[in-house]
């Protein structure tokens, strides 16, 4: 098991987590910038002081404020992947893979295993953004160590190849024994690479949970942001939700009591006529903005309820900024959850 | 000879006079790149030859006073040295002048006339820098003119005047001077009593 | 790209340049060629003494330099920026100033001096060791202070990325920040060599003169000049030719 407890300052901020994490499990720290998100890897790497609190692993305690122990990052058993790789810009691919080794034949074998078994003599300013990313990840793997961590692996990866690094890094982690633990700031780089997300934000722990958690039962404006839908919060009572603005959201099934609730933006209606038929929510608003995404029209409606919505390009023909609306949700598309 | 000007001109009666006492070669090439200096006094005959030759000499050189070497040692002088041929003595850190210098010169020569071979550990560039080596505790001993043993720090020892070479110091007013009748004025004005009692005073012989 | 270099700007580099070239032809002119021969075979003593002199301060100038100069860029601790300030002090100070510091301290009665000559029997002023010390002394901090700047300018992630590769403080140092800061250090010897090749004013008052042993070629030029100033000049055409090709061989330091 890895725990980690830290309490403290960074820019401004205080930093106050209390984290577990287990080797069978590939975990993600998700949260927005200055959330303390790479803070959090630097103290797990030993670059930075835990303030007060501990680090422990496996039952080695690798910091410890109330028994003075500190262990430097080059006694603990830790593989960083800095954001853009970082490699040693004076050393060739190889040297810098085998840098941490003895022994530079594994460093052949995982650049091979890579696919970067061409590049062992190359010098890091000749590598794309992918590869360098790749080969800093050999570089910290080669010591077989206890927690990977992995700062942002695909920021500094071009869109174009982004897709095919992120499978190769998928690949790896489930391969890869022990602690694993990336921070990203890119729900999709979550989806796809974590069993486990931990959300940080201004330096606390907001939500722990699978992707399908965060994606169903969002617990902050931020992580609905993240996942892409709507969020509201409010006292529920009989189904509805009454919201801080006076508005009342009807939901299918949603327990009384302090309540969250999600809307999927493309579970939502635009009429330019007041529609008829079954749906509980209604109401007239105004559109704020029209915003082409790449295949479908993300229109800002305001009223009495904000909320995002997404219709397809035919759909958003009918309307232009500024325009009265009537919106209209069914009540199984609000989603309430108690608070 | 530096600390005399600054009384002589006073008493002359002209503080800001322009005199320059240099080593002899700096000076005369400094004289021939043209500075404009009123009155040169050096110990160095040669030099004085120099610039007669050069042309540059108002009229010919005069002598206005004489110096004599002698050792300067640490006050109290710890090691016991009584003349020249103490300096001998290969356990002792003698300093002298550089012969490039007047001083440095008169000495090689005595010391040669003398016979003595003194092993120096340093030639230095002038009698003053002698003096602070001595004073400094750094030398044990050193050869400087005897006007300088008047200042404090060092205890002086006597050199037998048979050896010990006679310094003379030359005065003469330049052509290049703003003023050439006042600075022959001066020059006339070394010989008189008033300036002779100064440069007495400071341990120079007549 | 137009015309690079604003008038005014050209004016002051071409007035800037002029100072510096004036003196340097005037003294090629005036070298007395036939001469010259004679003048440089008589100064062996005075070349051999200085190069092995500024050599070996270079050695030590940057053996010391180097270390004090990562100390300096990657300490932290209270006073740092007063020591980094009393290293570089004498770059500012008069050479001749340099040197009454040494006699004040290493000299005979001087409290490391005397100590050495009472328990080892060792007097560093009038040596060839004395002189060594005097321009390593004056050398020391233009490495340091060129080392620092190169340690500054390099990215201190790669040295945690190489602690968390298990590299501790040493490696780091040797593997990772020194071949980045070859250009600089490459600079800092050629500074520092040259600072000890011309260095005067604290080699002649605490190591004294004397050929063969303590007269290096400026103080060899000194005194020449009181003797014979044309021969000064011969010998100033050596410290130039050298100091050319030195600055010559070296040019890739800058461009770098």
């Amino acid at each position: 098991m890895l725990t980690c407890r830290a309490s403290a300052s960074r820019n401004g901020f205080r930093l106050q987590i209390e984290l577990e994490a287990s080797p069978e499990e590939i975990v993600a720290v998700v949260g927005p910038n200055g959330a303390g998100k790479s803070s959090l890897l630097r103290i797990l790497a030993g670059l930075d002081p835990v303030g007060d609190g501990h680090v422990a692993v496996d039952g080695e305690v690798w910091e410890d404020t109330a028994a003075a122990i500190r262990r430097p990052p080059e006694d603990r058993s830790v593989g960083y992947v800095p954001q853009a790789g970082l490699l040693f810009p004076h050393m060739s691919v190889g040297a810098n893979v085998a840098f941490g080794t003895e022994r530079p034949e594994q460093a052949a074998g995982w650049l091979d295993r890579l696919g970067l078994g061409a590049l062992v003599d190359a010098m890091p300013s000749e590598l794309s953004g992918g590869q360098a990313q790749l080969a800093a990840f050999a570089r910290a793997q080669v010591r077989r160590p206890t927690v990977l961590l992995l700062d942002e692996p695909l920021a500094s990866v071009d869109a174009a190849n982004r897709a095919a690094i992120r499978r190769i890094l998928r690949r790896e982690l489930r391969d890869t024994p022990g602690y694993r633990i990336l921070v990203t700031h890119d729900p999709l780089e979550a989806a796809a690479l974590a069993d486990r997300v931990i959300v940080l934000d201004g330096g606390q722990i907001t939500q722990v949970g699978t992707v399908d958690d965060l994606r169903s039962q969002p617990r902050s404006s931020y992580v609905a942001e993240l996942v892409g839908m709507n969020f509201f919060s409010g006292e529920a009572s009989d189904g509805a939700i009454e919201l801080a603005s006076g508005a009342r959201l009807v939901s299918a099934s949603v327990p009384d009591g302090p309540a969250l609730a999600t809307v999927h933006p493309r579970a939502i209606s635009l009429y330019v006529e007041k529609p008829t038929g079954s749906p509980r929510n209604v109401w007239l608003a105004r559109i704020a903005s029209i915003e082409p995404s790449l295949d479908q029209v993300r229109v800002h409606v305001t009223g009495p309820i904000d909320l995002v919505a997404e219709v397809t390009r035919a759909g958003a023909a009918a309307f232009s900024e500024g325009d009265e609306v009537w919106v209209a949700v069914k009540a199984t598309e609000v989603a309430g959850y108690p608070r | 000879m530096s600390e005399a000007t600054d009384e002589l001109a006073i008493a002359f009666g002209e503080p800001s006079i322009e005199l320059s006492v240099a080593g002899s070669q700096v000076l005369v090439a400094q004289v021939r790149e043209g500075a404009p200096l009123d009155v040169i006094l050096t110990a160095d005959e040669a030099t004085a030859t120099d610039l007669a030759r050069l042309g540059v000499l108002i009229a010919d050189p005069i002598v206005f006073a004489r110096n004599r070497l002698a050792i300067a040692v640490a006050p109290g002088n710890p090691q016991s040295i009584t003349g020249l041929s103490d300096l001998a003595d290969p356990n002792l850190t003698i300093v002298l002048a550089a012969p490039e210098v007047p001083a440095g010169r008169y000495t090689a020569q005595m010391l040669e006339t003398a016979g003595i071979a003194v092993s120096a550990s340093s030639l230095e560039p002038s009698v003053r820098a002698v003096l602070a080596k001595v004073e400094l505790g750094e030398a044990d001993a050193g050869i400087v003119y005897r006007t300088d043993l008047n200042r404090g720090g060092v205890s002086g020892v006597e050199i037998t005047d048979g050896v010990n070479p006679v310094t003379e110091y030359f005065a003469a007013a330049l052509t290049t001077s703003s003023d050439p009748e006042q600075a022959a004025a001066f020059v006339a004005f070394l010989t008189t009593p008033v300036a002779q009692e100064i440069l007495a005073d400071l341990g120079f012989s007549q | 790209m137009t015309r690079v270099m604003p008038r005014r700007l050209a004016v002051l580099a071409g007035i800037g340049l002029a100072l510096l070239l004036v003196p340097l032809i005037g003294l090629l002119i005036r070298i007395p060629w036939t001469g010259l021969g004679g003048d440089i075979a008589g100064s062996g003593d005075a070349v051999r003494v200085s190069a092995v002199v500024s050599g070996l301060a270079t050695v030590v100038a940057v053996g010391l330099g180097v270390p004090l100069a990562w100390l300096l860029a990657r300490g932290s601790f209270r006073g740092l920026s007063l020591l980094r300030a009393a290293v570089l002090l004498p770059i500012v100070l008069p050479a001749v100033v340099s040197g009454v510091a040494l006699l004040a301290a290493l000299g005979r009665t001087g409290p490391i001096g005397g100590l050495l000559d009472d328990l080892f029997g060792i007097t560093l002023p009038f040596t060839t060791a004395g002189a060594v010390i005097a321009a390593s002394f004056v050398a020391l901090p233009f490495v340091t202070l060129v080392a620092e700047a190169g340690f500054r300018g390099i990215n201190r992630d790669l040295e945690e990325v190489a602690a968390t590769l298990g590299a501790g403080p040493w490696r780091r140092f040797r593997r990772i920040a020194l071949p980045q800061a070859i250009p600089a250090l490459a600079a800092g010897v050629v500074l520092g060599w040259a600072r000890a090749l011309g260095e005067f004013g604290a080699t002649i008052t605490f190591a004294g003169n004397l050929s063969g042993r303590t007269q290096t070629l400026p103080l060899a030029i000194f005194f020449e000049l009181e003797r014979d100033p044309e021969a000064a000049f011969s010998l100033s055409l050596i410290l130039v030719v050298v100091s050319l090709v030195v600055l010559t061989a070296a040019r890739r330091t800058w461009s770098r």
